[in-house]
Protein backbone atom coordinates (compact mmCIF):
# COMPACT_ATOMS: atom_id res chain seq x y z
CA UNK A 1 0.00 0.00 0.00
CA UNK A 2 1.23 3.57 -1.07
CA UNK A 3 1.02 6.43 1.32
CA UNK A 4 1.13 9.67 -0.06
CA UNK A 5 3.81 10.60 -2.39
CA UNK A 6 4.73 6.85 -2.68
CA UNK A 7 1.42 6.68 -4.52
CA UNK A 8 3.55 7.99 -7.69
CA UNK A 9 5.57 4.78 -7.97
CA UNK A 10 2.98 2.90 -8.01
CA UNK A 11 3.26 2.29 -11.77
CA UNK A 12 6.63 1.31 -11.53
CA UNK A 13 5.95 -1.57 -9.43
CA UNK A 14 3.81 -2.84 -12.83
CA UNK A 15 7.46 -3.68 -14.22
CA UNK A 16 8.24 -6.24 -11.77
CA UNK A 17 7.27 -10.33 -11.59
CA UNK A 18 4.69 -11.52 -8.79
CA UNK A 19 4.93 -14.48 -6.89
CA UNK A 20 2.25 -16.63 -5.41
CA UNK A 21 0.79 -19.73 -3.89
CA UNK A 22 -1.79 -21.33 -4.72
CA UNK A 23 -4.29 -24.26 -4.12
CA UNK A 24 -5.59 -25.77 -7.30
CA UNK A 25 -8.56 -28.08 -7.47
CA UNK A 26 -8.50 -30.76 -10.28
CA UNK A 27 -11.84 -31.97 -11.18
CA UNK A 28 -10.53 -35.82 -11.64
CA UNK A 29 -8.15 -37.93 -10.17
CA UNK A 30 -4.46 -36.71 -12.46
CA UNK A 31 -1.08 -38.69 -11.55
CA UNK A 32 1.46 -36.44 -10.24
CA UNK A 33 3.85 -36.99 -12.47
CA UNK A 34 1.68 -35.53 -15.48
CA UNK A 35 0.39 -32.66 -13.40
CA UNK A 36 3.95 -31.98 -13.05
CA UNK A 37 4.89 -32.44 -16.82
CA UNK A 38 1.72 -30.19 -17.64
CA UNK A 39 3.05 -27.66 -15.42
CA UNK A 40 6.17 -27.52 -17.05
CA UNK A 41 4.61 -26.44 -20.24
CA UNK A 42 3.44 -23.33 -18.57
CA UNK A 43 6.63 -21.85 -17.77
CA UNK A 44 7.57 -19.35 -19.97
CA UNK A 45 5.53 -17.07 -22.63
CA UNK A 46 1.76 -18.18 -22.31
CA UNK A 47 -1.47 -16.70 -24.05
CA UNK A 48 -4.09 -15.75 -21.73
CA UNK A 49 -7.39 -14.94 -22.14
CA UNK A 50 -8.88 -13.01 -19.38
CA UNK A 51 -11.92 -14.56 -17.54
CA UNK A 52 -15.03 -13.52 -17.43
CA UNK A 53 -14.97 -11.70 -14.09
CA UNK A 54 -12.05 -9.73 -14.27
CA UNK A 55 -10.49 -6.21 -14.08
CA UNK A 56 -9.71 -5.62 -17.53
CA UNK A 57 -10.81 -5.87 -21.16
CA UNK A 58 -11.01 -9.26 -22.13
CA UNK A 59 -8.45 -9.80 -25.41
CA UNK A 60 -5.88 -12.52 -25.76
CA UNK A 61 -2.93 -11.45 -23.85
CA UNK A 62 0.87 -12.75 -23.65
CA UNK A 63 2.06 -12.84 -20.21
CA UNK A 64 5.28 -14.46 -18.88
CA UNK A 65 5.50 -17.39 -16.50
CA UNK A 66 9.20 -17.03 -14.49
CA UNK A 67 8.24 -20.41 -12.82
CA UNK A 68 6.02 -22.84 -11.56
CA UNK A 69 6.34 -25.43 -8.85
CA UNK A 70 4.36 -28.42 -7.58
CA UNK A 71 4.84 -28.22 -4.06
CA UNK A 72 2.56 -30.53 -2.82
CA UNK A 73 -0.12 -33.22 -4.01
CA UNK A 74 -3.36 -34.13 -2.01
CA UNK A 75 -5.55 -36.08 -3.88
CA UNK A 76 -7.25 -33.67 -6.19
CA UNK A 77 -5.84 -30.57 -4.35
CA UNK A 78 -2.14 -29.22 -5.87
CA UNK A 79 -0.22 -26.94 -4.13
CA UNK A 80 1.66 -24.33 -6.56
CA UNK A 81 4.07 -22.07 -6.73
CA UNK A 82 3.92 -19.36 -9.46
CA UNK A 83 5.98 -16.64 -10.21
CA UNK A 84 4.82 -14.71 -13.16
CA UNK A 85 4.19 -11.22 -14.64
CA UNK A 86 2.28 -8.24 -13.76
CA UNK A 87 -1.24 -8.76 -14.84
CA UNK A 88 -1.35 -12.50 -15.16
CA UNK A 89 -4.50 -14.53 -13.71
CA UNK A 90 -4.04 -17.20 -11.71
CA UNK A 91 -7.60 -18.17 -11.87
CA UNK A 92 -7.24 -18.38 -15.46
CA UNK A 93 -4.22 -20.35 -15.32
CA UNK A 94 -5.44 -23.27 -13.25
CA UNK A 95 -8.11 -23.65 -15.54
CA UNK A 96 -5.95 -23.65 -18.53
CA UNK A 97 -3.79 -26.66 -17.25
CA UNK A 98 -6.83 -28.37 -16.09
CA UNK A 99 -8.07 -28.11 -19.50
CA UNK A 100 -4.75 -29.82 -20.20
CA UNK A 101 -4.83 -32.24 -18.28
CA UNK A 102 -8.20 -32.79 -20.04
CA UNK A 103 -10.14 -33.17 -16.35
CA UNK A 104 -10.69 -29.80 -15.85
CA UNK A 105 -9.70 -27.65 -12.74
CA UNK A 106 -10.41 -24.13 -11.18
CA UNK A 107 -8.63 -22.48 -8.35
CA UNK A 108 -9.59 -22.69 -4.30
CA UNK A 109 -7.47 -20.07 -2.75
CA UNK A 110 -4.98 -17.97 -3.71
CA UNK A 111 -2.00 -15.67 -1.88
CA UNK A 112 0.43 -13.26 -3.32
CA UNK A 113 3.19 -13.82 -1.31
CA UNK A 114 6.22 -11.46 -3.64
CA UNK A 115 5.62 -8.20 -5.15
CA UNK A 116 9.17 -7.07 -5.85
CA UNK A 117 10.43 -5.84 -2.69
CA UNK A 118 7.70 -6.58 -0.95
CA UNK A 119 7.47 -10.29 0.68
CA UNK A 120 5.86 -11.80 3.08
CA UNK A 121 8.83 -11.45 5.72
CA UNK A 122 7.58 -7.40 6.46
CA UNK A 123 4.16 -7.77 6.06
CA UNK A 124 1.72 -6.13 8.31
CA UNK A 125 -1.76 -6.41 9.26
CA UNK A 126 -4.47 -4.00 9.27
CA UNK A 127 -4.50 -4.56 13.48
CA UNK A 128 -0.73 -4.19 14.09
CA UNK A 129 -0.43 -1.12 11.61
CA UNK A 130 -3.14 0.32 13.80
CA UNK A 131 -1.87 -0.69 17.12
CA UNK A 132 1.77 0.80 16.01
CA UNK A 133 0.10 4.39 14.83
CA UNK A 134 -2.12 4.79 18.27
CA UNK A 135 1.50 3.90 19.82
CA UNK A 136 3.14 6.67 18.53
CA UNK A 137 0.41 9.11 18.75
CA UNK A 138 -0.49 8.81 22.40
CA UNK A 139 2.74 7.29 23.69
CA UNK A 140 5.22 8.87 22.11
CA UNK A 141 6.74 5.35 20.92
CA UNK A 142 8.17 5.52 17.46
CA UNK A 143 9.74 1.65 17.53
CA UNK A 144 6.44 -0.10 16.11
CA UNK A 145 5.70 2.71 13.47
CA UNK A 146 9.10 2.72 12.19
CA UNK A 147 8.98 -1.20 11.20
CA UNK A 148 5.84 -0.50 9.57
CA UNK A 149 6.33 2.50 7.38
CA UNK A 150 9.03 1.84 4.70
CA UNK A 151 10.40 4.37 3.18
CA UNK A 152 10.03 5.65 -0.29
CA UNK A 153 13.05 4.21 -1.24
CA UNK A 154 11.56 0.20 -0.69
CA UNK A 155 9.54 0.90 -3.55
CA UNK A 156 12.16 1.65 -6.29
CA UNK A 157 14.37 -1.50 -5.52
CA UNK A 158 13.99 -3.26 -8.55
CA UNK A 159 14.65 -0.17 -10.46
CA UNK A 160 18.16 0.42 -12.21
CA UNK A 161 19.58 3.20 -9.84
CA UNK A 162 21.47 6.60 -11.09
CA UNK A 163 23.35 8.50 -8.38
CA UNK A 164 23.85 12.45 -9.14
CA UNK A 165 25.62 15.13 -7.57
CA UNK A 166 23.73 17.58 -4.77
CA UNK A 167 24.26 20.23 -7.43
CA UNK A 168 21.87 18.35 -10.06
CA UNK A 169 19.49 17.22 -7.69
CA UNK A 170 17.42 20.36 -7.50
CA UNK A 171 17.45 21.10 -10.92
CA UNK A 172 15.51 17.64 -11.35
CA UNK A 173 12.98 18.41 -8.63
CA UNK A 174 12.30 21.64 -11.33
CA UNK A 175 12.12 18.91 -14.39
CA UNK A 176 15.10 19.08 -15.94
CA UNK A 177 16.48 15.52 -17.74
CA UNK A 178 19.62 14.22 -16.26
CA UNK A 179 22.56 15.47 -18.03
CA UNK A 180 26.14 13.36 -18.06
CA UNK A 181 27.86 15.50 -16.02
CA UNK A 182 25.50 15.10 -13.34
CA UNK A 183 25.67 11.37 -12.74
CA UNK A 184 28.30 10.06 -10.32
CA UNK A 185 27.44 6.46 -9.99
CA UNK A 186 24.90 4.05 -12.13
CA UNK A 187 24.08 0.69 -11.87
CA UNK A 188 24.95 -1.24 -14.74
CA UNK A 189 22.90 -2.92 -17.66
CA UNK A 190 21.20 -0.35 -18.57
CA UNK A 191 19.64 0.01 -21.45
CA UNK A 192 17.74 2.73 -23.62
CA UNK A 193 13.94 2.90 -22.67
CA UNK A 194 14.44 1.09 -19.13
CA UNK A 195 12.21 2.51 -16.14
CA UNK A 196 14.82 4.07 -13.46
CA UNK A 197 15.13 5.68 -10.68
CA UNK A 198 17.16 9.05 -9.71
CA UNK A 199 19.03 8.89 -6.10
CA UNK A 200 20.74 11.51 -4.34
CA UNK A 201 24.63 10.48 -3.21
CA UNK A 202 22.35 10.12 0.39
CA UNK A 203 19.98 7.68 -1.28
CA UNK A 204 16.88 9.45 -1.49
CA UNK A 205 15.01 9.51 -4.42
CA UNK A 206 14.81 12.48 -6.42
CA UNK A 207 12.68 11.22 -9.27
CA UNK A 208 11.93 8.35 -11.86
CA UNK A 209 12.86 8.48 -15.41
CA UNK A 210 13.48 6.80 -18.72
CA UNK A 211 16.79 5.89 -19.75
CA UNK A 212 18.23 7.55 -23.03
CA UNK A 213 21.59 6.13 -23.35
CA UNK A 214 22.92 2.93 -22.79
CA UNK A 215 25.27 1.87 -19.88
CA UNK A 216 28.20 1.60 -22.54
CA UNK A 217 27.48 5.45 -24.19
CA UNK A 218 26.78 6.58 -20.71
CA UNK A 219 30.15 5.34 -19.53
CA UNK A 220 31.67 6.94 -22.92
CA UNK A 221 30.06 10.48 -23.51
CA UNK A 222 31.04 13.92 -21.80
CA UNK A 223 27.50 15.57 -22.26
CA UNK A 224 23.86 14.84 -23.27
CA UNK A 225 20.68 13.97 -21.84
CA UNK A 226 21.34 9.79 -19.95
CA UNK A 227 17.94 10.02 -18.18
CA UNK A 228 14.73 11.81 -19.27
CA UNK A 229 12.74 12.54 -16.14
CA UNK A 230 8.89 11.39 -16.30
CA UNK A 231 7.69 11.80 -12.29
CA UNK A 232 9.70 14.03 -10.11
CA UNK A 233 9.36 12.90 -6.14
CA UNK A 234 11.41 14.93 -4.73
CA UNK A 235 9.84 18.98 -3.28
CA UNK A 236 11.67 21.40 -4.92
CA UNK A 237 14.23 23.25 -2.61
CA UNK A 238 15.62 20.23 -0.54
CA UNK A 239 19.09 20.61 -2.29
CA UNK A 240 20.13 24.36 -3.45
CA UNK A 241 19.56 25.81 -6.48
CA UNK A 242 22.68 25.90 -8.11
CA UNK A 243 22.00 26.30 -12.25
CA UNK A 244 21.31 30.44 -13.42
CA UNK A 245 18.37 31.30 -14.70
CA UNK A 246 18.95 33.20 -18.37
CA UNK A 247 17.80 36.37 -16.85
CA UNK A 248 20.47 35.91 -13.83
CA UNK A 249 23.11 35.51 -16.53
CA UNK A 250 22.39 38.52 -18.12
CA UNK B 1 9.41 7.33 -34.03
CA UNK B 2 10.66 3.89 -31.86
CA UNK B 3 8.29 3.03 -28.42
CA UNK B 4 10.46 1.29 -26.04
CA UNK B 5 8.47 -1.01 -23.83
CA UNK B 6 10.05 -1.10 -20.44
CA UNK B 7 12.16 -3.97 -19.91
CA UNK B 8 10.24 -6.74 -17.57
CA UNK B 9 11.85 -7.95 -14.18
CA UNK B 10 11.64 -11.70 -12.59
CA UNK B 11 9.72 -11.53 -8.90
CA UNK B 12 13.21 -11.52 -7.08
CA UNK B 13 14.65 -8.98 -9.18
CA UNK B 14 17.96 -8.61 -10.64
CA UNK B 15 22.07 -8.36 -8.89
CA UNK B 16 23.56 -5.15 -10.29
CA UNK B 17 26.99 -3.69 -9.93
CA UNK B 18 27.92 -0.10 -9.37
CA UNK B 19 29.84 1.63 -11.82
CA UNK B 20 32.02 4.82 -10.49
CA UNK B 21 31.20 7.53 -13.69
CA UNK B 22 33.05 10.50 -11.67
CA UNK B 23 33.61 11.38 -8.17
CA UNK B 24 31.80 13.55 -6.04
CA UNK B 25 31.03 14.01 -2.13
CA UNK B 26 27.76 14.88 -0.79
CA UNK B 27 27.07 17.78 1.83
CA UNK B 28 25.82 17.15 5.20
CA UNK B 29 23.80 20.60 5.04
CA UNK B 30 20.75 20.01 3.06
CA UNK B 31 18.80 16.27 2.55
CA UNK B 32 18.47 13.61 4.61
CA UNK B 33 19.19 10.05 4.74
CA UNK B 34 16.06 8.11 4.25
CA UNK B 35 16.85 6.14 7.47
CA UNK B 36 16.85 9.84 9.17
CA UNK B 37 13.55 10.50 8.46
CA UNK B 38 11.23 11.55 11.23
CA UNK B 39 8.07 9.90 11.40
CA UNK B 40 5.85 12.67 9.89
CA UNK B 41 8.23 12.95 7.20
CA UNK B 42 7.63 9.14 6.80
CA UNK B 43 3.98 9.70 6.57
CA UNK B 44 4.12 11.85 4.00
CA UNK B 45 5.54 9.56 1.34
CA UNK B 46 6.28 5.63 2.46
CA UNK B 47 5.06 2.24 1.72
CA UNK B 48 2.73 -0.61 3.98
CA UNK B 49 3.22 -3.75 3.16
CA UNK B 50 -0.46 -5.11 4.46
CA UNK B 51 -1.67 -8.51 5.09
CA UNK B 52 -4.84 -8.38 3.43
CA UNK B 53 -7.52 -10.51 4.83
CA UNK B 54 -9.76 -12.50 2.41
CA UNK B 55 -12.98 -10.94 1.81
CA UNK B 56 -12.45 -6.87 2.00
CA UNK B 57 -11.35 -5.61 -1.81
CA UNK B 58 -7.95 -3.44 -2.09
CA UNK B 59 -9.71 -0.84 -2.11
CA UNK B 60 -11.56 -0.54 1.08
CA UNK B 61 -8.33 -1.66 2.25
CA UNK B 62 -6.83 1.02 1.11
CA UNK B 63 -9.10 3.63 2.54
CA UNK B 64 -8.82 1.81 5.82
CA UNK B 65 -5.29 2.62 5.72
CA UNK B 66 -6.13 6.09 5.00
CA UNK B 67 -8.54 6.30 7.55
CA UNK B 68 -5.82 4.96 10.49
CA UNK B 69 -2.74 6.97 9.27
CA UNK B 70 -5.26 10.35 8.42
CA UNK B 71 -3.48 10.93 5.32
CA UNK B 72 -4.72 12.27 1.92
CA UNK B 73 -3.65 10.01 -0.14
CA UNK B 74 -3.25 6.00 -0.46
CA UNK B 75 -2.98 3.91 -3.49
CA UNK B 76 -2.47 -0.21 -4.09
CA UNK B 77 -0.97 -2.16 -6.32
CA UNK B 78 -2.74 -5.38 -5.64
CA UNK B 79 -3.96 -8.35 -7.41
CA UNK B 80 -6.86 -8.26 -10.11
CA UNK B 81 -9.00 -10.65 -8.14
CA UNK B 82 -11.53 -9.10 -5.89
CA UNK B 83 -11.76 -10.92 -3.11
CA UNK B 84 -8.42 -13.43 -2.31
CA UNK B 85 -5.18 -12.74 -0.29
CA UNK B 86 -2.92 -9.73 -1.20
CA UNK B 87 0.21 -8.50 0.27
Amino acid sequence: MAVGSATKLIHALHIIGKEYICVMRLHGDVETERIQEVCREFIGLIYQRPPIRSSVKRRLRVRQVYYLDVLEVERRNVLLRIGCESGTYIRKLCHDIGEVLGCGAHMRELRRTRSGPFTEENMVTLHDLKDAYVFWKEEGDETYIRRVLLPLEAGVQHLPKFFVRDSAVDAICHGADLAIPGIVRIEDGIERGDIVAILTLKGELVALGIASMNMEEIVREKRGVAVKTTRVIMSEGTYPKLWKSKKEKL
Amino acid sequence: MVIHVPKLIPPGGVKRKVVVKSEDETSEEYGKRPSERSVEELLDGCFVNIDKPAGPTSHEVSSWVRRILGCSKTGHAGTLEPFLFRF
